[in-house]
């Protein structure tokens, strides 16, 4: 093997990620190789000074674990398909759907129901009614009745000619 | 952090520990590993919250018997380069982040001047140099040489070959030896 051939196993030897064979070549070749022995050197130089930069140790923050706990225990935030659905859902959709259903019907009952006839008479009556228990009522009635009779006998009276 | 929606289905009590147990044993691994690609807390934060979330969602998919901090580091990796790529290769800008460090050695910076020292200078010209690297380079690096893992388990995380681990890093570390190269010409220029 040339120089290069063992430069290029270098960074692997300090890893110790060669096998016994490799390893073995490269140990005896850098014992004897000063320009390998300097690459062997700049190599482990170089992880030292990664070590040594990244190798402190921190402490593991509780916020981590406080706000994954949070999120584990969080209810679940409904997602738009969910809300639509809630929304939909029988318990509000079938009082809902009722009311518009008797709301319908009697919009239609009432612009289809005939008008009530309003007579003369129904209103003379609901005068009696409120007036009944008032000492006058015997007599607006007679009079109501004599009016009546009179108006039916002059009708009468007016038709007969002509009958 | 994405809202629940009703296709998460309410957590079983062996989803909630599930996720408890494994933000117990590897919350601090993974967001380490987020801290390191991402170099800033805030979007470590986030990082990890998102892929804890992402456990959460998919806890049923985890193999047992597998290992679970190559399961959450290869989400932390596909969430970083997606994000990556949203925000067109920008993350925030690293921020003094108020987390107690824990030095990986014995001596403390605050008893060794020369070793707080050779910190200070030495992360930000580092940091600066790994940001340059693809996301994929930068993943590489940092699960080779800082969390020394091998080049099986690196493609276990990565979801790729043995080979393209090995020719990613051999790229990236060459990379990063050029701007590290770079950055000191410029300093000892600067400084003269």
């Amino acid at each position: 093997m040339t120089c290069e051939n063992y430069r290029a196993l270098i960074a692997d030897y300090v890893h110790h990620q060669l096998d016994a064979a490799d390893d073995a070549a490269v140990y005896e070749h850098v014992g004897n190789c000063a320009a390998c022995r300097a690459e062997l050197d700049a190599q482990i130089q170089l992880t030292e000074s990664l070590r040594e930069a990244f190798g402190q140790d921190r402490e593991f923050p509780s916020s981590i674990a406080a706000q994954v706990r949070q999120f584990m225990h969080a209810v679940p935030s409904p997602s738009a398909w969910d809300r639509l659905r809630s929304a939909l859902r029988p318990a509000i959709v079938a009082p809902a759907a009722a009311v518009i259903l008797v709301a319908a019907i009697l919009g239609y009952d009432a612009s289809h129901r005939p008008a009530p006839a309003l007579s003369s008479e129904y209103f003379v009556r609901e005068h009696i009614a409120q007036t009944i228990g008032s000492p006058s009522s015997d007599a607006a009635w007679s009079a109501y009745l004599l009016t009546s009779a009179n108006a039916s006998s002059g009708s009468d009276a007016a038709a007969s000619p002509n009958g | 952090m994405s809202p629940r929606t009703r296709q998460d289905a309410p957590p079983t009590p062996e989803q909630i520990a599930f996720v408890e147990e494994a933000m117990a044993r590897y919350g601090r691994q993974t967001y380490n590993y987020a801290y390191r690609l991402v170099g800033n807390a805030p979007d470590a934060h986030d990082l990890t919250q998102e892929a804890y979330i992402r456990v959460f969602r998919a806890w049923q998919s985890f193999r047992p018997g597998t290992s679970f901090l190559s399961w959450i580091y290869r989400i932390v990796t596909n969430l970083h380069r997606d994000e990556l790529r949203r925000r067109k290769g920008v993350f925030t800008q690293p921020l003094p982040d108020d987390n107690v460090r824990h030095e990986r050695h014995a001596e403390s910076p605050a008893h060794d001047p020369i070793r707080a020292y050779h910190d200070q200078q030495l992360s930000p010209s580092m940091e600066l140099s790994l940001r340059q690297l693809t996301s994929d380079q930068r993943s590489v690096v940092i699960l080779a040489d800082v969390d020394e893992y091998s080049y099986q388990e690196i493609a276990d995380i990565m979801g790729c070959s043995i080979g393209t681990v090995r020719s990613r890093l051999h790229r990236a570390r060459a990379q990063l030896r050029k701007l590290l190269l770079r950055q000191r010409a410029e300093q000892t220029g600067g400084a003269q």
